[in-house]
């Protein structure tokens, strides 16, 4: 490996600087965000402060984060009414989605204790989809273990971090995901992107040159 | 003899010309600069951007200053081509020198990273070997003349030129860095085997371009034409370092990747080579691209890819486009970007790119990161700690990340969103945010957030003077934070001030337009009344009092940044409707200014208030341009196809 360069102090703070970017620019990242993550009121909020239009209206946030509540609450009959109400394509479209969102509402019966109906439910409508696709026949099988191992401590963790918000969480998630891509919007947010692209590279660029690495906020000041 | 070789000691074969050849640039031998120079002004016959005299055979050259440099070599003019907007430090890229650049979104130079001088040159970063100075005509260094360096908070640049290196594309072939068996055509893009041809199995003659293949481009591609592929057709195309031997054929030394035309085999510093694509010759076009971000090359023949080959090309050495002819008649001729390729680079380059970004964005943010997030601006900590919060709201990506860490990510970058709302005075945004945030309608946390950084007064202030209330915005600020208007020598008093008059002047032009606007309605049976001509007789006296105040209040101010500001101020006065002037005088009475000093002002505040002047997120994103561009420079290809202005700016 060559000597890593060195890169004072000064000369840094002057690279960062003379790197081009507005206002503006940030407040769309900002904007980006709100809108991605669904904070619809600061949204507007924000649209009108900073002089900014809305890359999309308001109400499809709006309409998003009640999916997104309806799944976290376990109302998953709910969400999927709400979903095919803003766009019925999606559901038809994705059948990967569709099984989640179903294999969520096995998780809710069998969280309820409302164990016939897991069984009829998981029989009539999951079953012949995970004959149909084998990922999903694993999936199932996971799922329908949560019966035998009901009030057990004993459970997998694989079986029983089922029951857990998370798992609400990561089907409101690709709930989101799949809506927002069917807007063609981008999925994940600018600000997520940008993190990642200052862990690449600032990894990359240790590897070559001893650089100021600080906490952010307390940087240069621009005076 | 002119080859580089002679300088590593290496053996050259003496050439012996028959007599019968003309092309005159591969009889003299004289190694005197100026003599070479003499000989390649009076065989040029194409138009050359030297001053006539230099043309008719002077033998006196401008002196140029060591760092000036101006091609002594006529050479077709292009541009840069196409696919090289795709790297982010485009900009830098230039065909021809002095290029103007055009205002790049990054400024960047290699700057002065130790004492050493030479530390300017990007190119230094090889571990490259001093090249004999006789030849280095041609080749002179290019890049950022060591003039002074801007002081940090300056925010004017007498020319980008100085502050960035130029990062010169190949041209033409190379007049000195050829084999004398070669002869260059004047345009310099055809190579032509003149001499006697080659017997023995090493012996071969090769050419360079005039310049090295610059990495920041993440991909270089030119074409080469087979003019004339002699009798058996052997003929290397590739690349080769500075100080490969130009007697032998691209790939076959080390340093040097080249591909066949005899029998289709690839070679890499190797004599045997491997079976690669099909066999070329006379009328076909074989392209050849290197891409520094894989350190991969890859070969098309007539506009058809012919596939990935060699590794770890271009890691550890500058390259030249280089080709390497062994008999006579043989002939080339380089496409560097002067023509349309065959091949459709641009779209293999934008794959690249995607694929990179793709590559970049399948990874997780690392948790030091996270921390020194949370770390650094005050905002963070409280909101971060609260994971059944976080847990309200939960976006695609974090799902992936399961448990803590995603949850750490989500409510950090809540916690820079917030930042960023509250530290430019987003008053209403923030509240909101914050709530939503939460999910609850009363927190003290929130206010003393919202108190320590003075939201709600120091949002009135911002929103005053975007909206050119410059007296609301002085009264707010005298009462709230009379230290803003002391410090700096009343630097910002001043500016208020200087606002003021602009605004006057623009409410006493906007009265004017009106009564013209009464007059040319073609109405003239009512007389304009009085009061409205009266009115902006009153406005104008008013602001121009305003003004001879100003005026002598700071004409003996002798900071060096207060006569040009008045000046500038007062400019306005000159035009009947200054807004709508394009130019200087219309960025000064425009929205924007109101803006910047809105700004200013902000940042004026929050510095009284020991706040950070600029927001996490700026800072982040200044970080995240800073490393990519000097990665860039670096040669690291893959840096330059992660462009954020292009993935995040541009629609």
């Amino acid at each position: 490996m060559p000597q890593k360069v060195p890169i004072r102090k000064e000369e840094w703070e002057r690279r960062l600087h003379e790197v081009h970017v507005t206002k503006n620019d940030l407040n769309r990242l900002i904007m980006d965000y709100l809108v991605i993550e669904g904070y619809k009121v600061s949204a507007e909020e924000f649209s009108q402060e900073a002089g900014l239009s809305p890359p999309v209206d308001f109400e499809s946030i709006e309409g998003r984060m009640n999916i997104r509540e309806a799944l976290q609450r376990g109302d998953v009959e709910d969400a999927i009414t709400r979903v095919n109400d803003l766009n019925p394509e999606i559901l038809d479209t994705n059948p990967a989605l569709y099984f989640r969102l179903q294999q969520q509402k096995l998780i809710e019966y069998i969280r309820q204790g409302r164990i016939a109906e897991a069984l009829q439910f998981a029989q009539e409508e999951l079953a012949p989809r995970g004959q149909e696709n084998p990922e999903f026949l694993s999936e199932l099988e996971n799922t329908m273990a949560l019966l035998a191992f009901e009030s057990s401590k004993s459970a997998p963790e694989s079986i029983s971090s089922l029951l857990s918000p998370n798992q609400r969480m990561k089907t409101a998630g690709e709930v989101n995901a799949a809506i927002l891509e069917s807007f063609s919007q981008g999925k994940e947010s600018k600000l997520v992107a940008l993190l990642k692209l200052l862990c690449w590279g600032e990894s990359m660029l240790e590897e070559r040159a001893d650089f100021p690495k600080v906490d952010f906020g307390e940087g240069p000041s621009r005076h | 003899m002119l080859s580089r070789s002679v300088g590593s000691g290496a053996f050259e074969p003496r050439v012996i010309r028959p007599p019968g050849i003309s092309r005159g640039s591969c009889v003299d031998i004289t190694l005197s600069p100026s003599a070479t120079r003499d000989r390649r002004a009076s065989t040029s016959n194409i138009s050359t951007t030297f001053p006539s005299s230099q043309r008719s055979g002077s033998l006196t050259f401008p002196q140029l200053s060591p760092h000036q440099f101006v091609s002594p070599l006529p050479s077709v003019p292009f541009q840069r081509p196409a696919y090289l907007e795709h790297s982010s430090l485009k900009h830098l890229l230039q065909t021809e020198f002095p290029p103007l650049l055009p205002p790049g979104r990054y400024r960047h130079d290699v700057g002065v990273l130790d004492d050493d001088q030479n530390s300017h040159n990007v190119a230094h970063y090889y571990p490259r070997r001093r090249r004999t100075p006789l030849i280095e005509s041609d080749d002179d260094d290019p890049f950022t003349p060591p003039g002074e360096f801007p002081t940090l908070g300056s925010t004017h640049y007498p020319s980008s030129n100085a502050l960035s290196p130029v990062l010169r594309l190949p041209t033409r072939w190379s007049d000195q860095d050829r084999h004398l068996s070669l002869s260059v055509s004047p345009d310099g893009r055809e190579l032509t085997f003149v001499g006697v041809s080659c017997i023995g199995d090493k012996d071969a003659a090769a050419a360079r371009a005039n310049h090295s293949i610059p990495p920041a481009c993440g991909i270089y591609y030119y074409e080469v034409e087979i003019v004339n592929k002699g009798q058996k057709g052997q003929i290397s195309i590739g690349f080769s370092g500075p100080d490969v031997r130009l007697s032998r054929l691209p790939g076959w030394e080390k340093n040097s990747w080249g591909y066949h035309g005899d029998d289709g085999f690839s070679f890499s510093a190797e004599k045997m080579g491997s079976p690669y694509g099909p066999i070329y010759s006379t009328g076909d076009v074989i392209g050849c691209g290197i891409d520094f971000s894989q350190h991969r090359a890859f070969y098309t023949k007539n506009g058809d890819l012919l596939g990935i080959v060699f590794e770890n090309i271009g890691k550890d050495c500058e390259l030249y486009p280089s080709v390497g002819l062994r008999h006579q008649n043989e002939s080339i001729r380089i496409n560097l970007g002067h023509d349309q390729f065959l091949y459709d680079i641009e779209d293999h380059v934008n794959q690249q790119r995607s694929h990179v970004w793709s590559m970049i964005q399948g990874n997780t943010i690392d948790s030091s990161i996270v921390t020194r997030i949370a770390n650094g601006h005050a905002l963070a900590p409280h909101l971060d700690a609260s994971p059944s919060h976080a847990l309200d709201v939960i976006g695609p990506e974090h799902s992936k990340h399961q448990g803590q860490s995603g949850k750490r990510v989500k409510g950090v970058i809540d916690g820079l969103v917030f930042d960023y709302l509250i530290h430019h005075g987003y008053a209403g945004a923030a509240r909101a945010f914050y709530t939503q945030m939460r999910r609850s309608t009363s927190d003290q946390n929130l206010d003393s957030d919202t108190d320590a950084y003075s939201l709600d007064a120091r949002s009135k202030i911002v929103k005053s003077l975007v909206a050119g209330d410059v007296d609301g915005a002085l009264n707010d600020t005298t009462t709230t934070f009379p230290t803003v208007l002391e410090r700096e020598q009343g630097l910002m008093l001043f500016k208020l001030r200087c606002r003021k008059f602009v605004e006057l002047i623009l409410v006493a032009a906007d009265a004017l337009k009106r009564i013209q606007g009464e007059r040319t309605d073609g109405l003239p049976k009512r007389t304009p009344s009085a009061a409205p001509a009266e009115a902006a007789q009153i406005s104008l006296a008013n602001a121009l009092a305003y003004g001879q105040q100003l005026e002598l209040d700071y004409k003996d101010d002798t900071r060096p940044e207060i006569a040009p500001y008045l000046k500038r101020t007062f400019s306005v006065v000159a035009y009947e409707d200054p807004v709508n002037v394009a130019g200087e005088v219309g960025k000064i009475a425009g929205q924007e200014s109101r803006n910047i000093l809105a700004m200013e002002m902000n940042e004026a505040i929050l510095e009284v208030l020991g706040k950070p002047t600029q927001p996490a997120l700026e800072h982040i994103y200044r970080q995240t341009s800073a490393c990519l561009a000097q990665l860039g420079l670096m040669g690291v290809g893959s840096a330059v196809f992660a462009d954020p202005t292009k993935e995040f700016f541009e629609l």
